[in-house]
């Protein structure tokens, strides 16, 4: 689901804090109380990150147990079951054993926490296979997808918002804000099709879709593994490159006209140290915050780009899933993804208090 | 929201209620039956504008109808997803002290829930049909509304206004609706305007996928069916084409008509914050 952006969250503080470099550097005393303040503000956000993930373990519980019927029609599929029901309903009884069904409905929870914390998520209905393997394997793959594609595309679509923003109606800002708004409205499948069939159809110079072709090693298989990421990583790559080219131009655009960058310029700074030193400094936080929420939801953002070119991912998984109504391995998925997505928002409270002198003087927020 | 518009929610408007016609005025705009078979992929010709499918049912009335689909799900989650995360960002943002806390608190949980897989396993669950779909999209689109809407009354709660209003002895649910909820009505219509496209795009996604509404034509469903029954590999360009540039279309319509009051700079949505301004001028 896209999510068109906001202005940041944190938005940059007015007045004299945001001076960078400003006062309060220095002296033992003021360290050591700064970084027991920062500490104890990661250690509420933790707090806070736990409890999500709880909640998401508690969606994950109730979801197959409160919905309509059975919950074992949930996991073995309603003809089976109802097949089951009439020839041996003494399986159907093993099922719901196996999968920590019976007993009250306390009890059940207290159960499942305990197998979720040990990381038992049982086998799949499907596959027979245990849930944990095929999900960290699927998992290292959207990695290899994601990974790359984020990094390149807050490059890219951050330093095009830099200079965009900086400059109204400059090159940059003429040339790319149309192509980036134009990106905004494409959904992402249509986007992969659009790829799918000029490069692979048409000029046949990338593969169809898979990882790999199989039977290869070493230097050739790792080739061969980026010849078919090429197209998918094209595309993701363009998506979020417009997502970060959006926000960062925008931020950009909100601290030109603050005090200090009027002040730099006065003093005779070159417009690159104003851009790199002032400007780019204040807008690096909301920037990272964004990005890391991002990456969180990288996870399910390729699901449609994974289904058009076929990557084995997590989003592949889970559309293979729900097809195959293998709602423990569904489960499963969703935990992972939901954790990575409050990962993520954790480590983006601990860089933006890491570098932003503001929050760590606990300033602002 | 009054005064002149400037071109780009214009030209979003006119793309809007062109589609809305088309949507309302389906079974006169339509030329044929979209549930009616006939001959299978048939080219673009006077008979079939667009041409037809796999089971030769006639693409032009399929997207004509399927704009009713699309249009329904993106309006009426928007619709209830703007009514939640306004409500919420109010009594949070005005209220403050422990409801504030607990508020923000779960819109933070819901908020860190993934959107999409959320979706798609509810709906899996649930079982696809519109109540359902609409339903599932709902669920986790109202939190960037209701922490827009928060920080925005937060500001205002500040302003002469309202502390005059208070002192003269006016109750929260009075304050908050007379005098707040006007005041962030620019900033909750583009909210509004925003999450219908991103409730059309999801609802693209979940049909995509063969999760949509069963059975009812959407432009979704009609580029799953493109997809996975070897549209793109016979070369059916009128098949797969049409539903993606239609969704892409409408979607544009609404984002450019969220341009709307761009003038001033706290109810701007991000997306292109300083064009806007630039536009209006």
């Amino acid at each position: 689901m896209r999510v068109f952006p906001e202005r940041p969250a944190t938005r940059p503080a007015e007045g004299p804090a945001a001076w960078p470099g400003g006062p309060g550097d220095g002296d033992r005393k003021s360290f050591r109380r700064a970084l027991a303040a920062r500490l104890s503000r990661l250690g509420s956000k933790a707090a806070a990150a736990a409890l999500t993930v709880f909640c998401i373990v508690s969606v994950n519980f109730a979801l197959i147990r409160f919905m309509p019927g059975d919950p074992v029609t949930h996991i073995v599929g309603e003809d089976e079951y109802l097949m089951l029901e009439a020839s041996s309903p003494e399986t159907i009884e093993a099922i719901r054993a196996e999968y920590g069904l019976d007993g009250s409905l306390p009890a059940q929870f207290a159960a499942y926490l305990a197998r979720t914390a040990r990381l038992d998520f049982g086998s799949s209905y499907r596959t027979k296979g245990p849930v944990l393997d095929t999900a960290l394997r699927r998992m290292k793959f959207t990695l290899l997808l994601a990974v790359p594609s984020t990094a390149l595309a807050a490059v890219i679509g951050g330093a095009l918002g830099l200079l965009a923003g900086w400059r109204k109606g400059g090159l940059a800002d003429m040339t790319a804000s149309p192509v980036m708004g134009l990106l905004q409205t494409v959904p992402a499948n249509c986007l992969a099709i659009a790829f799918l069939l000029l490069f692979s159809f048409r000029l046949g110079a990338f593969p169809l879709g898979g990882i790999t072709e199989g039977g290869l090693t070493g230097a050739e298989k790792a080739l061969d593994i980026l010849w078919h990421m090429a197209l998918p990583a094209a595309v993701l790559t363009l998506l979020k490159c417009s997502s970060d080219y959006m926000l960062m131009k925008s931020v950009v655009a909100s601290l030109r006209d603050e005090e200090y960058v009027l002040t730099a310029m006065s003093r005779g700074y070159s417009e690159w140290r104003i851009l790199t030193g002032h400007v780019l400094k204040n807008a690096l936080c909301p920037f990272i915050t964004s990005l890391c929420m991002q990456f969180g939801y990288i996870l399910s953002g390729s699901m449609l780009v994974e289904v058009v070119f076929s990557w084995p991912g997590m989003g592949m998984l889970v559309h293979e899933s729900v097809a195959g109504k293998d709602f423990p391995m569904l489960q499963t998925c969703f935990l992972f993804m939901g954790a990575c997505v409050v990962a993520c928002n954790l480590l983006a409270d601990a860089l933006v208090l890491a570098i932003d002198p503001r929050v760590r003087e606990g300033g602002i927020g | 929201m009054t005064g002149k518009l400037g071109l780009r929610p214009r030209i979003g408007a006119a793309i809007l209620l062109a589609l809305l016609l088309a949507a309302v005025f389906a079974p006169l705009v339509s030329p044929l039956d979209p549930y009616e078979f006939g001959i299978p992929y048939l080219e673009p010709s006077a008979a079939h504008l667009l041409g037809t499918n796999d089971v030769g049912q006639d693409i032009l009335s399929e997207l004509v109808y399927g704009a009713r689909v699309s249009l329904i799900i993106g309006v009426t989650a928007a619709f209830a997803v703007t009514a939640a995360g306004a409500a919420v960002g109010l009594t949070s943002g005005y209220w403050g002290g422990k409801a504030d806390v607990a508020l923000m608190g779960l819109t933070n949980v819901f908020m860190s829930l993934p959107a999409l897989p959320l979706t798609v396993v509810l709906v899996a669950y649930l079982g696809p049909g519109l109540r359902n779909v609409i339903l599932a999209i709902c669920l986790t689109a109202w939190t960037g509304t209701a922490r827009v809407v928060r920080s925005r009354v937060l500001q205002l709660k500040e302003l002469p206004f309202v502390k005059i209003e208070k002192t003269l002895g006016a109750g929260p649910l009075y304050v908050m609706f007379r005098h707040l909820l006007p005041n962030i009505g620019e900033l909750v219509f583009v909210r509004g305007v925003l999450a219908v496209a991103s409730a059309m795009l999801a609802e693209a996604g979940l049909s995509f996928l063969g999760l949509g509404t069963a059975g009812a034509k959407s432009w979704g469903s009609i580029l799953h069916y493109a997809f996975f029954r070897g549209g793109l590999v016979n070369g059916c360009y009128w098949w797969y084409l049409p539903p993606m540039i239609c969704i892409s279309l409408s979607v544009t319509g609404f984002l450019l008509l969220s341009y709307v009051g761009e003038r001033r700079g706290p109810a701007a949505p991000a997306a292109g914050a300083a064009k806007g301004r630039r536009a209006d001028a």
